[in-house]
């Protein structure tokens, strides 16, 4: 009769780690994560910024405060990818919040609140987003139609409606393996 | 305690433990073990010392390696089935073939008692992995009696 003392002896008896890495490697991979999550945030924080220029910009140095169908399209499209960007800055943050020196059992109820979260995201705020989106870009077709040559307009309409197909496939994907990701975190639960 | 120290003192024992979680694949166990350590690296300064510094570090990485496969692409979902062999010198072919039984067995677990069984074997104290998995020492023995049962079983005769 094997006894789990004796299970825990040949476990033991591993080697060590082949290839074994350094704390000075550690170290500089930190220093480079570190870097980057910073550049992330600063790019999130550049790229509000600029949107929120433009957006002011575009209605006081063109003075367009008629509403037709180029303003109130640009605006909608502006508008909702600043929510989307604010969106993914709160998830963000939430995400950081949630620390890795918890117990098992606070770790994993948190990751469970923060995709639960991330759920109420891609099923509510992620569609509204894109149908506004869709919308506004809509809107801009007349004004396109009238400015640009046929073969540029249809450029743009292939391009932009390709580009939001392609983005809802790629959305789609994310719920699925996030919600794949929550399943495990209740069934642990 | 500096970094360098903890890294020297815990990091065979960490990358056993991910090791463990990870089927006997040693690729995943690096990688994620290095995760483990920048984590330790980048929380240091925020340790403080409500709990061991060794319970700390446990607790990041059994979270760290709970999720760090299903964060990944999905290029690398898959845990691979190939048992990496190991050097002849160390084992004979019977203890060898139990330690190929024994990851087997472990991944028939559930998740808590995967990562439970994992300290077990790295000989981690039951009131250390209490405060690990968050849960009352009294009913992590119950599971733990359960688990050594099942363990032994399992390795034994292929079913838990």
């Amino acid at each position: 009769m094997e006894t789990f003392d004796e299970l825990q002896t040949i476990w033991s008896k591993q080697p060590n780690a082949i290839g074994r890495t350094s704390a000075a490697e550690l170290i500089r991979k930190g220093e480079e994560h570190i870097k980057k999550v910073r550049a992330g945030q600063w790019g999130t924080i550049a790229i509000i910024s600029i949107l929120i220029i433009v957006l002011v910009g575009y209605f006081f140095g063109m003075r367009a405060y008629k509403m037709n169908g180029l303003t109130i399209g640009l605006t909608l499209m502006i508008v909702v990818m600043i929510a989307r960007v604010v969106l993914e800055w709160m998830s963000a943050n939430r995400f950081r919040s949630i620390k890795p020196h918890n117990t098992l059992a606070e770790f994993s109820t948190k990751m469970q609140q923060y995709y639960a979260w991330r759920k109420k995201i891609h099923t509510i705020f992620i569609p509204i987003i894109y149908i506004l989106y869709v919308i506004g870009f809509t809107l801009l077709l007349p004004a396109f139609k009238a400015n640009l040559s046929y073969g540029m307009f249809l450029y743009c309409v292939i391009s932009g409606y390709g580009f939001l197909t392609a983005f809802a496939f790629f959305m789609v994907r994310i719920l699925r393996k996030e919600m794949k990701l929550l399943n495990f975190l209740k069934a642990l639960n | 305690m500096r970094f360098n120290e903890l890294f020297d003192k815990h990091y065979a024992k960490v990358f056993r433990l991910c090791k463990g979680y990870f089927n006997g694949n040693e690729a995943l166990a690096s990688d994620s073990a290095q995760e483990v350590f920048i984590k330790i690296w980048e929380s240091l300064d925020s340790f403080r010392g409500e709990s061991s510094i060794s319970t700390w570090m446990y607790r990041i990485s059994v979270n760290t390696c709970l999720l760090y496969l299903r964060k990944q692409s999905t290029k690398k979902e898959k845990v691979t089935d190939d048992f990496p062999s190991i050097a002849a010198e160390q084992y004979s072919f019977e203890e060898e073939e139990k330690l190929q039984k024994m990851y087997g067995c472990i991944q028939k677990l559930e998740e808590k008692d995967k990562m439970i069984t994992l300290m077990m074997l790295e000989g981690i104290g039951y009131q250390e992995i209490s405060e690990v998995v968050g849960i009352t020492e009294e009913a992590l023995r119950v599971r733990i009696h359960r688990i050594k049962k099942n363990l032994t079983q399992c390795v034994q005769h292929g079913n838990i």
